[in-house]
């Protein structure tokens, strides 16, 4: 199962690239969330296609909905939907969406198991796990924040292509390596920026896919709970270390010790990295663990 | 010994040996299978209802690998029910599903991959079915069966040949019996299983072959 051109091309190469490109153009004209929204939903729309082909409207099967939940991301990035208004309709927004994403693409398989109201019970529960992760990540877009909070959904997005690949999906993990490619380029074209406004419209598209992406490795595949909830909980552990950070900044301002520190220095982004490479790494841990023994073809 | 004890010794010797030939069940012979092609030249009729039994029917399928071998593997879970009319064959109706998630390849970890959106995505599609539209005696007992397979969410029109294997009247154990193998070939690719196509053939040859027990 070694990986062909055709996978490294369009599932590695044209969503970078083209992710790429639309942020370098974009975000001269646009402002960074539109930007950056704009760039990882098509960088990710691209790759999707290129990898699976174009198999028609309506899409059949779950793995098809990933590309249409991509777009609905996107145009929750555009618009700016869950940025604005009060904290409570934005966190509504966010669960409403993210149940939408949920029911598209593993509706089918929980409607077999649940109807009516114990369905849309199922959805809100997953979906509010996706709004949760959703809320940290837009949370973690901090001005001055730099490209940090790009690189804690780089991590997931790696992470959650690893625990896809053991856990028996070669093709969800593949869609999880495009998503992958998007932030990668994203994070190289932010790293050195200043404002994290970029990440605010990454988050929306990024989110939707990586959680429905989770969501159909739990469900479709044999991804474990706790290894989902892990990755989950990455960006959570990012802004746990971002609020600890601001903490410790604080009170060293206050006693006048030391030079200052700032919140968003190196040392926090290490110190976030460090954490959500632990949990991304237990969580593949963990799948491997659950897998059947690999034999030495691979199998 | 005298030749009265002796005489006594084989008398009650005979009686043992015929009370035990008449008490001690010998092994049952099972009747000897037929033709299904047979029953109509007998007028022996196998017209009826079956329920296929899945413990004596298997699903048997290969698939190039590496362009090299044939991977073997099968499905261990058949239902389904056949209505068979012999004098007028081709009012004959044959209904199968298969448990997707029962396919056995003596590799867990391939079963899985198989099992996985990848492959069937057997969560998403639980069942392989068939249902036959049109039945048409050929030579020799053979049926050509016509009907829709739906695998992966695709619905496609399947023609096989299906041959007699044999028939079995009731007996005080179980229902009168009918056996049935076909072999034909399907394109995973018609049914939106695009993926490893390279690595892993395009086509599948499929031995299916069922054992069925009358129901009235």
């Amino acid at each position: 199962m070694e990986p062909t051109v055709s996978d490294l091309g369009f599932g590695i190469l044209l969503p970078a690239v083209l992710a790429g490109l639309l942020l370098l153009v974009l975000r001269r004209a646009l402002p960074g969330a539109v930007a950056g929204a704009i760039a990882v939903g098509l960088g990710y729309v691209a790759g999707h296609v290129g990898l699976r082909g174009w198999r028609g409207w309506v899409p059949r099967e779950s793995t098809d909905w990933v590309a249409v939940v991509a777009l609905l991301g996107l145009c929750v990035g555009v618009t700016g939907l869950t940025r604005r208004g009060p904290t409570g309709l934005r966190s509504l927004s966010r669960l409403l969406l993210a149940g939408l994403a949920a029911w598209l693409v593993v509706g089918k398989v929980l409607g077999r198991e649940h109807e009516g109201l114990g369905l849309l019970r199922e959805l809100l529960v997953l979906g509010a796990g996706i709004a949760v992760a959703w809320s940290a990540l837009e949370t973690l877009a901090l001005p001055h924040a730099r490209g940090g909070p790009v690189a804690v959904l780089f991590v997931t997005s790696l992470g959650c292509a690893a625990v896809l690949g053991i856990s028996g999906s070669i093709v969800l993990a593949q869609l999880a390596g495009v998503l992958t490619s998007t932030l990668g380029a994203t994070l190289v074209l932010c790293a050195r920026q200043r404002s994290a406004d970029v990440l605010l419209g990454v988050a929306s598209p990024a989110a939707l896919v990586l959680g429905v992406l989770l969501l159909a490795g739990l469900l479709l595949a044999d991804v474990p709970p706790a290894s989902a909830l892990l990755l989950a909980a990455v960006p959570l552990g990012a802004l746990v270390v971002r609020l600890g950070a601001e903490v410790l900044h604080r009170r060293a301002a206050s006693s006048g010790e030391g030079r200052r520190a700032s919140a968003d220095g190196a040392g926090t982004l290490c110190a976030q990295l460090i954490v959500c490479a632990g949990l991304a790494g237990a969580a593949f841990w963990l799948a491997l663990q659950a897998s059947p023994p690999l034999d030495a073809a691979g199998y | 010994m005298s030749k009265c004890r002796l005489l006594s010794v084989l008398g009650v010797s005979a009686v043992l040996g015929a009370l035990s030939l008449a008490f001690i069940p010998l092994p049952q012979t099972k009747p000897a299978a037929k033709s299904a092609a047979a029953p109509a030249a007998r007028g022996d009729d196998a017209s009826g209802n079956y329920t296929i039994d899945s413990v004596h029917s298997a699903v048997i399928f290969r698939v190039k690998h590496m362009d090299v071998s044939w991977s073997y593997g099968r499905f261990n879970q058949l239902a389904g029910s056949l209505v068979l009319d012999s004098a007028h064959p081709e009012n004959s109706v044959v209904e199968l599903s298969i448990a997707v998630d029962s396919v056995d390849t003596n590799n867990e970890k391939r079963d899985q991959h198989l099992m996985s959106p990848d492959f069937f995505s057997a969560k998403e599609f639980p069942e392989i079915t068939f249902q036959s539209e049109k039945v048409k005696a050929l030579k020799d007992g053979v049926l050509e069966v016509s009907g829709k397979v739906t695998m992966h969410g695709e619905t496609k029109p399947l023609t096989v040949q299906v041959t007699p294997a044999g028939t079995a009247p009731s007996t005080g154990r179980g229902p009168a019996l009918a056996g049935f193998e076909t072999t034909f070939t399907l394109k995973r690719s018609d049914f939106g299983m695009n993926n490893m196509i390279g690595p892993l053939g395009d086509e599948v040859f499929v031995t299916l072959s069922v054992e069925a027990g009358k129901v009235d």
